[in-house]
């Protein structure tokens, strides 16, 4: 008699247990829909993604600095394309970042005697957290990316020395916060976005060590080395102003700050850029199919 | 009216906001930064001395050769630079503090000068002529890229490769072995060849090697002080899989073998097979890397030790089996007394 109660009160307990929970879902997905009111996000149908994309171009100045190429300071001026896309599931909190960031850069030393020139290719993937604030006028967003990279400094008066190769992969905490606002019927979103390397691996000569004996003799000697936010202090940050054209496309203008150092093996490397950003936003969004 | 003052207020909070935002990283961020010199006399003169002082590689060994103390060369030499002196003046400074390395791979360079230190063939005999080459090559030599060859008189080969850094391919070396495969021995004559990619020297030493040959040493440095070494790497030579020389061969240096060039008598003097003939080779055992200072202009100096197969250094030179000099009285008979002394070797053998 007392087990049969046991189990009509457990079996009471579970009811009420998921009715409430299927209620507060409700309410939960209700304020959802409600805090993600934002036009470029306000579906809240389960199925389907919604993709934001854009691609800038900049240009700007470049400051780098390679001690294993040279003590002297490098400046000039250089191009840099980012491509971005921003995915997410209307109704969801998290969204997928994907990254693309080509450089190259000019520079010559103090006395124009000597140029180098310095390329580059940054891969970024990232999963963030989203927050829609003050009436979905405000997204933030905080989350992890992960970066490789590789790239160049050529120094065209190296002997055995000419040039440094670069390669890196680090995992970075990243953030941004957009805020929409409109202006007579003009729709403005001003964004400031910023990540930070924490730890990574990086491909490093040891000090004095030469590409002949890492390439043409296979010699390694501390060449892949762990970083961390004190050895390889990159930090990028984006300051944006997209400005509504239509209803699904936006044109971007803005600034981008990539600072790239890194101090391992006694060598030390910065490359500081900063550029002057220019491009579009396309919206859209895949519908998915259930036949 | 108070829409356009709530969004003028927006806008000022917002940038003000995202200024705070982007300012706090930049000072979280600590700046990776080096010591910049001023491009002064005294400015171009503490850069040179510096960076020759964390990356040159041998103040070891020639402390041990000769006493050099690189504090002691600043001392010396900083008391004769001002502010006030011409560029030629300063040029002349640096250029005698860097000759107390007494290196031929450490140069100053600018738009009006080269400074060097040429010593180790200047103060010797040149044990080589133009005017006697021609007596022996002729004008029916064959070239194949950076080698001139010919059959002499006696079915002797002989090869001359003025400078490892005039490329020469597997293909190359091949064509030039095949031809004089009939040959009793083969002479290489790097004479003059003052050096150039390591990769050619190896490419042609490698004919000659019949097994995996331990050829010597690398090392580099590691940190900024003087002792800082990597645990040195043994270069090993591999039998090419081409055509290999199993036959006798003379290899010819004189004191302008350096750099590359003397890298490749290192090698050759490992094979059984090989005779060195002529003169000290000149020496030069760091690879060099550049750099450059405050006032553009550059400088050179060894970086990567590399010592010969007992695990000494070839800096000053390495010396050959025979030694020989060209005498006057061959030169007057239009001879070569060292080419005559490698082909009577090799008919002996």
């Amino acid at each position: 008699m007392t087990q049969i109660r046991k189990r009509y009160v457990r079996t009471a307990l579970r009811k009420t247990a998921t009715t409430l929970a299927a209620a507060l879902c409700t309410v939960a997905g209700a304020q959802h829909c409600r805090t993600h009111d934002i036009p470029e996000l306000s579906h809240c149908e389960s199925s389907g993604k919604i993709i934001t994309t854009s691609y800038s171009i900049g240009i700007g100045t470049t400051e780098i600095l390679d001690t294993y190429l040279s003590q002297e300071h490098f400046s000039g001026t250089g191009i840099t394309f980012l491509a971005t896309s921003d995915r997410i599931r209307p109704g969801r909190k998290w969204s997928t970042t994907v990254q693309h960031q080509a450089n190259l850069s000019a520079t010559h030393d103090r006395a124009d005697n000597f140029d180098e020139l310095e390329g580059s290719y940054n891969f970024f993937w990232g999963r963030m957290r989203n927050w829609y604030l003050c009436d979905s006028h405000l997204r933030l967003q905080a989350g992890a990316t992960g970066n490789t990279g590789i790239g160049f400094i050529y120094n065209i008066s190296g002997g055995n020395n000419p040039a440094q190769a670069r390669f890196h992969i680090d995992v970075r905490p990243a953030a941004s916060a957009a805020y929409r606002f409109d202006i007579g019927r003009c729709r403005i979103t001003a964004g400031y976005s910023f990540d930070m390397a924490l730890a990574g691996l990086m491909f490093s000569p040891n000090y004095g060590q030469s590409y002949y004996e890492i390439f043409s003799r296979g010699d390694y000697d501390r060449n892949i080395v762990p970083t961390t936010a004190v050895s390889m202090p990159y930090f990028r940050q984006q300051l944006t102003v997209d400005i509504n054209v239509g209803r699904k496309l936006s044109l971007r203008a803005g600034y981008l700050g990539d600072y790239q150092q890194s101090h391992v093996n006694s060598l030390k490397q910065h490359i500081y850029s900063h550029r002057f950003m220019i491009g579009f936003i396309k919206r859209f969004r895949i519908t998915g199919y259930r036949p | 009216m108070k829409a356009t003052f709530y969004i003028m207020s927006l806008i000022r909070n917002t940038i003000v906001t995202l200024t705070i935002m982007m300012i706090f990283p930049v000072c979280i961020t600590s700046c990776i930064e080096e010591e910049e010199f001023d491009n002064s006399p005294h400015g171009n003169f503490d850069a040179l001395w510096k960076i020759i002082d964390e990356h040159y590689c041998f103040f070891e060994y020639k402390h041990q050769a000769y006493g050099l103390d690189w504090n002691e060369v600043y001392n010396k030499y900083k008391v004769r630079v001002s502010n006030d002196m011409t560029s030629d003046q300063l040029f002349e400074v640096m250029a005698d503090m860097l000759a107390e390395l007494r290196d031929g791979h450490v140069n100053l360079s600018r738009s009006a000068d080269f400074a060097r230190y040429w010593k180790w063939h200047e103060n010797y005999p040149a044990n080589f002529s133009d005017t006697l080459q021609r007596i022996y090559l002729g004008t029916d030599y064959k070239i194949a890229a950076g080698m001139k060859y010919k059959i002499l008189d006696d079915n002797i080969g002989y090869i001359y490769y003025g400078s490892f850094a005039s490329g020469v391919g597997e293909g190359n070396i091949d064509e030039v072995l095949n031809r004089l495969m009939l040959c009793r021995g083969i002479i290489i004559d790097i004479r003059n060849n003052s050096g150039g990619l390591l990769t050619y020297a190896e490419r042609l030493a490698a004919r000659f090697a019949q097994e995996s040959t331990l050829v010597g040493y690398i090392s580099h440095k590691t940190g900024k002080g003087h002792d800082c070494f990597s645990k040195p790497e043994e270069q090993r030579l591999y039998p090419s899989s081409n055509i290999r020389w199993h036959k006798n061969a003379c290899v010819l240096t004189n004191r302008h073998v350096y750099s590359a060039a003397n890298e490749f008598v290192k090698y050759m003097k490992c094979f059984a097979n090989v005779r060195i003939v002529g003169d000290n080779t000149g020496g030069g055992a760091g690879l060099p890397f550049n750099s450059s200072l405050p006032n553009g202009w550059a400088v050179r100096f060894s970086a990567c030790p590399m010592y010969d197969n007992k695990g000494n250094s070839t800096e000053f030179g390495i010396a050959p089996h025979h030694k020989v000099d060209i005498t006057d009285s061959d030169f007057r008979k239009g001879k070569d007394t060292i080419i005559e002394y490698a082909r009577k070797l090799l008919k002996e053998k």
